[in-house]
């Protein structure tokens, strides 16, 4: 029984206001993706006909496969790393806890309020004065500063839930804190790191503002390169590439969904 | 504080000495020194906040004690990691791990000793047979009862055969049929294996029904430890006499001897004289259990330990009753009968209440 019936006139306004924004939000995505599988040869919408000539010109255009591979490799990267710090800070944070823990999640968390703008413009006249690193490795350590606190906010829930006897039971059984991490905590917690790991890797794949001003120009990621070709003519090649972005996120999703099912 | 010597000579399995915890400026465990001896089990019984999770987590090593000393096996644990301490610990909310199965968990403790495999699967085997487990080892724990999971959890420790068992309130999950079966099962294994065993409880009749012996906190000290049958019967402390069975404290001045039997009279209010065993303080109350009072319609003619009273109410409880009698010198005092008896003595009637000088005892103020 859901608490308030769609019948009941509060349960029809409520009902409909979803519909609504789930229209606003499904619309756009419907009108990329329908245009992609035009049969003419402009953009248009609702599709004329059905052909998938635009994707096979995708594929066949370097740009558009260098601008993925170098997506690919950027957000893998950020993605592991992300992970590799994310997920022992949260643990210190919220599992360990100690004075001040909450000061400092409150502070980990503040690059997500940051419009990624004001990131991408400080960042660019930071590397100006610091040339710490070159190139795409750059816009690597830029998608580090949203993502590890991306990562932080899916699993400090997580170890937050877990039974802080877990770790206990372990220690008292005979493990050492290494041991009983390794083999009790993450075990039980890394559900969440599927979810948080998907997270971070959508973040940096489609993130546009800071890769428009830290990418390598030679090497371009996906976002970037379909801004310059928007630029220069809006062909349905366009909506094919960013149709199979959105497809590539909603599989994504879709298996971190399983995973977590699996899990139970 | 106050202790009763060790009747044994034997090293104690585990000891506290002069242990305190201090969080801050707040003293939760005030100089407890506690020793259990091989076999034994001892309960640590007190009320919500005096301290008793707080001593124990001491004895597993998750908390450093700021004074004192723990002893396990004659070996200074003190400033001891838990991984390096021989204890097995039932939380209270099990913590078994939910990735593993029964004899996963099981075997946990027995990898990190380095046990041999196939030694390690018979040992649990054996005691999964011993805590009617041995079906449920494939199982995952949220596919156990709550009862189940208990068992796993003490099976979970008792299988590394650890120097000293540690249980914090290991039935407060269960309901109260469960909770009482499951006692006398873990006092049966417990005994059956020789384990010694701290228990910590702050439920005086489940610490009185699986203890060798119960250690009384109260606000961080060790109030008094004791067999349950001493508890009950010398209460050291008022507030032992209270958190331990019904009583009547009576307050009383000391006023010489009987004369005859060696006793010690004590004076209360009214016309309350107490005859009772000597070494009593000059100054304490009388410690009167409800269940010792004899009630009669006339005198006894004895000259101590009996009164005329009024009964004021009577409480209908079943197979017993309780009367508030109401003495001269406006002192009230509950005494027990049988239920059977309840319509002998109706509200306001004049009875004589009388009871033995054995069942008394005398606590300081
Ligand atoms: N980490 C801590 N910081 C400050 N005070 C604490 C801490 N842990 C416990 N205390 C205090 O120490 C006292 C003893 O706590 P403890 O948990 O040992 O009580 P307990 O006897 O087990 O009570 P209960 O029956 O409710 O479990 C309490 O007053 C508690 O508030
Ligand atoms: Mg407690």
């Amino acid at each position: 029984m859901s608490l308030v019936s769609w019948r009941s006139p509060f349960g029809f306004a409520l009902s409909l206001v979803a519909v609504l924004v789930i229209a606003y939000i499904i619309g756009p995505l419907i009108v990329i993706v329908g245009s992609s599988v035009g049969g003419a040869g402009y953009l248009s919408f609702p599709p004329e006909g059905f052909s998938l000539q635009w994707y096979s010109k995708l594929i066949r255009e370097p740009l558009y496969l260098n601008g993925f591979l170098t997506s690919l490799r950027i957000a893998s990267t950020v993605t592991l790393l992300s992970l590799l710090i994310g997920i022992p800070a949260a643990y210190a944070l919220a599992y360990r806890g100690f004075r001040g823990a909450s000061t400092l999640v409150s502070i980990f968390l503040s690059p997500l309020m940051l419009p990624s703008l004001v990131l991408a413009v400080a960042l660019t006249i930071f590397f100006s004065h610091w040339p710490l690193t070159t190139g795409n490795n750059r816009l690597v350590l830029a998608h580090l500063i949203i993502c590890i606190p991306c990562v932080l906010r899916v699993t400090i829930p997580a170890f937050q839930r877990l039974d802080p006897a877990l770790e206990e039971a372990a220690l008292n059984l005979g493990a050492t804190p290494l041991k009983a991490f390794l083999l009790v905590t993450l075990p039980v917690v890394k559900s969440g790191f599927a979810a948080a790991g998907a997270l971070a890797f959508i973040m940096s794949f489609d993130e546009f503002d800071m890769a428009l001003f830290l990418s390598d120009p030679a090497q371009m990621p996906l976002t970037v390169v379909l801004y310059t070709k928007a630029q220069l003519a809006f062909d349905p090649t366009l909506a094919a590439a960013a149709s199979s972005l959105i497809l590539m996120m909603l599989v994504l999703m879709i298996l971190v969904q399983i995973v977590r099912m699996l899990r139970g | 504080m106050i202790t009763t010597a060790d009747t044994t000579t034997a090293r104690p399995k585990i000891s506290f000495e002069g242990i305190v915890k201090d969080y801050r400026g707040f003293r939760a465990v005030d100089r407890v020194s506690v020793a259990v001896q091989a076999g034994e089990l001892v309960a640590l019984l007190g009320p919500s906040g005096c301290g008793k999770t707080t001593t124990l987590r001491m004895a597993a090593g998750f908390i450093e004690p700021t004074e004192g000393k723990i002893m396990i096996d004659g070996r200074d644990v003190t400033r001891l990691p838990p991984y390096k301490r021989d204890t097995g610990m039932v939380f209270q909310s099990y913590a078994l791990f939910p990735h593993l199965t029964v004899g996963g968990n099981m075997l946990f403790g027995l990898k990190r000793r380095g046990v041999a495999r196939e030694e390690a699967e018979r040992r649990v085997r054996e005691l999964a047979a011993m805590l009617k487990l041995d079906h449920l080892l494939d199982r995952l724990p949220k596919q156990l009862s709550g009862g189940q999971q208990q068992r796993v959890a003490v099976g979970r420790a008792l299988v590394i055969n650890p120097a000293v068992l540690l249980l914090d309130e290991p039935f407060s999950n269960l309901d109260a049929q469960l909770r009482e079966s499951t006692r006398v099962e873990l006092r049966r294994i417990q005994q059956e294996l020789g384990i010694t065993a701290l228990f910590v409880t702050h439920d005086q009749s489940e610490a009185m029904a699986i203890a060798d012996r119960v250690a009384v906190m109260d606000a961080g000290r060790l109030a008094q430890i004791d067999t349950p049958e001493r508890l009950y019967a010398r209460p050291a402390t008022r507030f032992v006499a209270n958190f331990i069975g019904r009583a009547n404290l009576i307050d009383a001045k000391a006023a010489g001897a009987t004369g005859r039997d060696g006793l010690t009279v004590m004076r209360g209010p009214g016309e309350l004289k107490f005859a009772l065993a000597s070494d009593t303080p000059a100054e304490g109350a009388v410690v009167l259990r409800p269940e010792a009072i004899r009630i009669d319609r006339e005198p006894t003619g004895a000259e101590f330990n009996t009164a005329e009273a009024t009964v004021k109410s009577v409480s209908f409880l079943g197979s017993a009753a309780h009367l508030a009698l109401e003495f001269a010198g406006d002192v009230t005092i509950t005494a027990e009968i049988r239920g059977s008896e309840a319509a002998s003595y109706p509200q306001g009637a004049k009875v004589w209440a009388s009871w033995d000088a054995s069942a008394l005892s005398c606590v300081i103020n």
